[in-house]
């Protein structure tokens, strides 16, 4: 019974892992058809570097994937404050607001901020797609922060200001370092999120200015160039080798890995 | 913490801008038709072109498009047509929804167990997959699949290897090369492969939450295993699952590139009627329409599983036998 446990998971492995394990491969292939093997090569790894449309387009999606995560964990932040601070009732209604996008299939979203932009005449390029990025990772962070600050301890902030701190030295010196891992998971999500995204920005960019999701459904048409199977492959390493090191280094720490998965929440 | 109220301004004006403005927009262009004005162009007697409209008023500006409320779109939007497209995409969302949760659930059930000694780093695994771009694993798999691709050489390698076997499937019908990619089976196994640890991962963080001292229980008061699961980890799992159904479902129905990529546009879904109406038909009014009904579904899935929830939510005195 367990070997076939253990084989189902190998076998759900190789469903998952599959498709990537080729794409690893074609980015190494001295040939640019996939359907023949043309020998080893590192040629798309140098080529990587000197292709200005791949290039721009990874710039883009790491600038606007660190504005968009870093913008929206401060507004993120500061709403959470503010709708804890509250009274239930508008809180709620408030929160199903903030909720709408998540529920939202990502079409809708992306169809009705084009129509925003539409409305108040902004050409779309690089600032709507920054500001949308911004519009769907904020209640990402509202979420992962609020939990951290039903955790607060109230006397704490209260003692702070009859020690004499001003609001602001109250909310640097005392909340949020208590909420600094619900701030920073916040931000890793929201990062994901918009390095990952294609369906919002198919439809809120514009002039020429296109990401990797873009650039690559640009090139399914045409057939992708092994050059992106190339910073894919980077990219999927640096992850991996990143979530390895992390997750071994944790379970050297405390034995048995048994660390609650409590903050994984799957951006879709 | 005193209270700050200043804080709320830019939050709820960022909500009211990003968010409930965009959903009316998405509202009032969706019961809103844009028609041009018929008009006849005259020549004035000082020779200026002029425009005459239908109810004899003559200008001297070419009369513009204008707007007004309609449900001519509503109308459009029950053809049967658009219909058999909804009930499609519904169809394939619910068949990929039911084979995530087959193939989900157990991994789930045998992670949480005691087989694996680091569940989190199998956990990892499963969600690694996600940071690498899913237009590049989708069409890496149309690679696997394609008429000349990998898993087509295999078969025909094989077949020229053992002849009995390319005489079995000679026999069943199948031909020389198998037609895997461009139908609806193909859009399901995409959209599958893409949401599968959606899946997974709710269901493995309810189970993994599970008090083990109730199972411990149940097998005490002489419970077999499977009864033990269908009593106490089923129940105590199903937020798990409902969460799982809803971040499957939810992408699968509105999804436009898994059906453009392993479909070859034969099997076009709600999302990509909605993607044209905003890109190559540029008819916002009928594509906003066609939005709403996508909400509507949504939010009427979603409201089925929230009773669904609420119902059967686990008891709360312990009554495991």
């Amino acid at each position: 019974m367990k070997k076939l446990r253990k084989a189902y998971i190998a076998l759900i492995m190789a469903f998952l892992y599959a498709p990537i394990v080729l794409l690893i491969l074609y980015s190494f292939n001295d040939s640019k058809s996939r359907a023949n093997w043309g020998g080893f090569t590192l040629r798309w790894y140098k080529e990587l570097f000197t292709d200005k449309t791949i290039m721009s387009a990874l710039g883009t999606t790491l600038s606007v994937g660190l504005l968009a995560a870093l913008i929206s964990t401060v507004l993120g932040t500061v709403g959470a404050i503010a709708l804890f601070q509250i009274h239930k009732r508008p809180r709620h209604m408030l929160l199903s607001v903030v909720n709408l996008p998540m529920l939202n299939s990502e079409v809708v979203t992306g169809v009705s901020l084009m129509l925003l932009f539409a409305m108040v005449r902004i050409q779309l390029g690089y600032l709507t797609l920054l500001l949308s990025h911004v519009a769907f990772c904020v209640p990402y962070v509202v979420l992962s922060v609020l939990p951290k600050l039903r955790q607060l301890d109230p006397n704490l902030a209260e003692a702070a200001q009859d020690l004499g701190a001003t609001p602001l030295q109250g909310f640097l010196r005392v909340i949020l370092p208590d909420i600094m891992p619900g701030v920073f998971s916040g931000f890793i999500m929201a990062l994901t999120m918009s390095i990952d995204d294609f369906v919002v920005s198919f439809f809120t960019t514009g002039s020429g200015v296109s990401n990797l999701s873009i650039t690559i459904y640009t090139m399914a048409k045409r057939g992708i160039s092994p050059k992106i199977n190339a910073l894919s492959t980077i990219i999927f390493a640096c992850v991996f080798f990143l979530l390895i090191g992390l997750n071994l280094r944790d379970f050297r720490k405390d034995g048995r890995n048994d660390r609650k998965v409590e903050q994984v929440r799957i951006p879709y | 913490m005193k209270k700050n109220k200043a804080l709320l301004v830019p939050f709820v004006l960022w909500a009211a801008i990003f968010i409930v403005v965009p959903l009316l927009l998405i509202v009032w262009y969706g019961v809103t038709v844009e028609e041009s004005i018929p008009y006849t162009e005259i020549m004035l007697e000082d020779g200026t072109a002029a425009f005459e409209l239908a109810d004899g008023t003559v200008t001297t500006e070419r009369p513009q498009k204008r707007t007004t409320v309609s449900i001519a779109n509503f109308r459009r939007m029950l053809e049967p047509t658009y219909l058999k497209l909804l009930l499609r995409s519904l169809k394939i969302a619910v068949i990929t929804t039911l084979i995530c949760l087959l193939l989900g659930y157990p991994v789930a059930l045998i992670l949480s167990g005691k087989d694996f000694r680091r569940p989190g780093l199998w956990l990892m695994l499963i969600i690694l997959p996600m940071w690498m771009n899913f237009l590049l694993r989708t069409y890496s798999w149309m690679s696997i699949l394609e008429n000349s691709g990998i898993l087509n050489s295999w078969i025909s390698s094989l077949r020229e290897a053992f002849p009995a076997f390319d005489e079995f499937l000679t026999q069943m019908g199948v031909g020389k090369k198998i037609i895997f990619l461009y139908n609806e089976k193909a859009v399901i196994l995409g959209m599958v492969y893409n949401y599968l640890s959606f899946m997974i991962m709710p269901i493995y963080t309810v189970i993994e939450k599970i008090d083990r001292s109730l199972l411990e229980a149940a097998a005490d008061l002489g419970a077999s295993p499977r009864k033990s699961f269908l009593r106490v980890t089923l129940p105590y799992s199903l937020p798990g699952v409902l969460e799982g159904v809803t971040m499957v479902f939810v992408p699968a129905v509105t999804t436009f590139v898994i059906s453009q990529l392993m479909g070859g546009g034969k099997v076009p879904l709600i999302g990509d009627i909605i993607q044209n109406q905003f890109g190559k038909s540029s008819d916002w009014h009928f594509g906003s329409t066609l939005s709403l009904l996508v909400m509507v579904v949504v939010l009427a899935f979603m409201g089925t599983l929230n009773r669904i929830d609420k119902e059967e939510e686990p008891v709360k005195e312990v009554r495991i036998l």
